[in-house]
């Protein structure tokens, strides 16, 4: 793991950064020859990973890997591999085999292996960048498959453990933040036009956290059928569209309720400018009204940070590993405010 | 990122985790208050087995629910012992070879939510050259017959000789060549 605290997808820029925040693509590979995970036995198990790591350490150099069995990954550390999108939840809850998390340098790929499949890995970049993304896993996969062969029938595409998943096995992903859909009420009417399409919406960290900072990622829910190009393409465009209708509703908001919505940006700002105490709850939804305050100019822009590290380093788990140690919750939301109040104006 | 939609109907908002520790192997599942309840997963719900089980993967032969039903629950994967029930009750197969025992019984489900049943990506390198070269014939082919009508016949000559070296590479390495 990256020890700065921070990845390329919080610190870098992309097109459309000002609604697309990062971008994702993700595929499923499972090895010919052995059973799933939900049902592989110990010793294959213990054998699929020392051939998986035989793949990984002979490009480990050339794509800046390294790689972390999660046993022996401290529960902070997993969390903040959760925080960081580079692991789920399910795969760090409870490691009790094999499970291992491989990561790059720049913390922009990531390959879970042992989750629902024997691999999942993806690639995880600032901004509207799935085409790149896409390009980047592709090559990842053909470079592993130089070493491992994978689960394939020629009519059903890659097998996965989810018949969900079939085919390109491929999911792709772009977190937007979309405060002024939600404020003009648009949100509900254009996910649900949204899921027509095959496409889901989910919040920042999966279901529960809906309209968490205004934040959503938007995924492809077809696998089968279509190519990744299309796949990605088909997402691409419809991120460009809905990007466009929050452009649109952040205009509406500042040609017909300037001085609302400046209110609101505005005790945002002051209440991170001097607050205290900060819950991360707390803080997500300013740093959303802060963001949203920026994008119309109203605000002036964070002295050293972008709004995807702001929010990321005001995670639990981040917040901690930043300071090097364990805080308890009183302990953290102190240091969040003062983290914040660190990045939030040039003095 | 995970949570999402539930994984057993695959359409309601995941709003429960289910996690099973068998022989000291976890699945852990998402699911939508509907379908946790339909597996007893939901508290101070009683299990109902087998009628809402199969939701997902069952009734998949309109008209002959119960007949489908005594089948589904003799099949099992040769490789990996995977059975119906656990198909019904995870959502999951076993291994890559469960595809070939519950193939037929995933169509409607596959249908339904990708609208397809045939794969149209990428293709492994490794296990896919015969693939690979049976889709770049069928391609060629095509071009040959438009270089025909089209009356360009040096073209038609050159694309002739390339589906000649395909075939020719295809037998050579033994791979679905009497196809």
């Amino acid at each position: 793991m990256n020890d700065s605290g921070l990845s390329l997808w919080m610190t870098g820029s992309g097109p459309d950064q000002d609604v697309v925040l990062a971008s994702r693509v993700r595929l499923a590979r499972n090895i010919h020859g052995y059973a799933f995970p939900n049902s592989l036995p110990a010793e294959q198990g213990e054998k699929l990973v020392a051939e998986v790591e035989g793949a990984v350490g002979r490009i480990q150099a050339s794509w800046n890997l390294s790689l972390a069995r999660l046993k022996d990954v401290s529960p902070l550390d997993r969390q903040v591999l959760v925080e960081k999108h580079l692991a789920s939840p399910l795969l760090v809850a409870d490691p009790i085999r094999f499970e291992e998390v491989v990561t790059d340098d720049r913390e922009s790929i990531s390959i879970m292996v042992l989750e629902e499949d024997h691999l999942r890995m993806q690639v995880l970049l600032p901004g509207l960048q799935l085409d790149e993304a896409w390009g980047v896993v592709n090559r990842l996969d053909d470079s592993l498959e130089d070493r491992l062969t994978w689960a394939f029938d020629k009519k059903l595409g890659y097998l996965t453990t989810y018949p969900t998943n079939l085919g390109t096995a491929m999911r792709a992903s772009v977190m937007m933040h979309l405060p002024a859909l939600v404020l003009t009420r648009q949100a509900g009417p254009v996910f649900g036009a949204l899921a027509q399409m095959g496409v889901v919406v989910r919040g920042l960290y999966g279901e529960g956290s809906e309209g968490e900072g205004h934040i959503f990622q938007i995924s492809n829910q077809v696998s089968l059928g279509r190519s990744e190009e299309e796949l990605v393409h088909g997402l691409s465009m419809v991120a460009q569209q809905v990007a466009g209708r929050e452009r649109q509703a952040r205009e509406f908001l500042g040609r017909n309720s300037e001085t609302a919505i400046r209110d609101r940006v505005g005790r945002a700002f002051g209440i991170l400018a001097y607050a205290r105490i900060l819950t991360s709850e707390e803080a997500i939804r300013l740093l959303s009204d802060v963001k949203l305050g920026q994008d119309l100019t109203y605000l002036p822009s964070f002295a050293s940070a972008t709004f995807s590290e702001m929010v990321s380093m005001t995670r639990p788990g981040i917040l901690q590993r930043m300071a090097g140690q364990d805080l308890d919750a009183a302990q953290r939301d102190m240091l969040r405010a003062e983290v914040i109040q660190k990045h939030l104006m040039r003095t | 990122m995970n949570g999402g939609t539930c994984e057993r109907c695959g359409v309601q908002p995941a709003v429960v985790y289910v996690a099973h520790v068998v022989n000291g192997q976890k699945t852990e599942r998402r699911l939508c208050e509907s379908c946790a309840k339909a597996e007893g997963a939901w508290p101070g719900v009683a299990l109902n087995w087998p009628g809402q089980l199969g939701q997902l993967f069952g009734g998949m032969v309109p008209g002959q629910a119960n007949k489908t039903e005594t089948n589904l629950a003799q099949m099992q994967c040769a490789r990996c012992g995977w059975t119906t029930a656990h198909l019904q009750q995870t959502g999951q197969l076993g291994c890559d070879a469960c595809y070939e025992t519950f193939g037929p019984l995933l169509e409607p489900t596959l249908r339904r939510i990708h609208g397809a049943v045939e794969h149209g990506g990428k293709i492994p390198h490794r296990v896919g050259g015969a693939l690979r070269a049976e889709r770049q014939l069928v391609q060629l082919r095509g071009e040959l017959r438009e270089a025909i009508q089209q009356e360009e016949f040096e073209r038609a000559a050159e694309i002739r000789d390339q589906i000649r070296a395909l075939e020719h590479a295809s037998t050579g390495e033994g791979v679905d060549g009497h196809e």
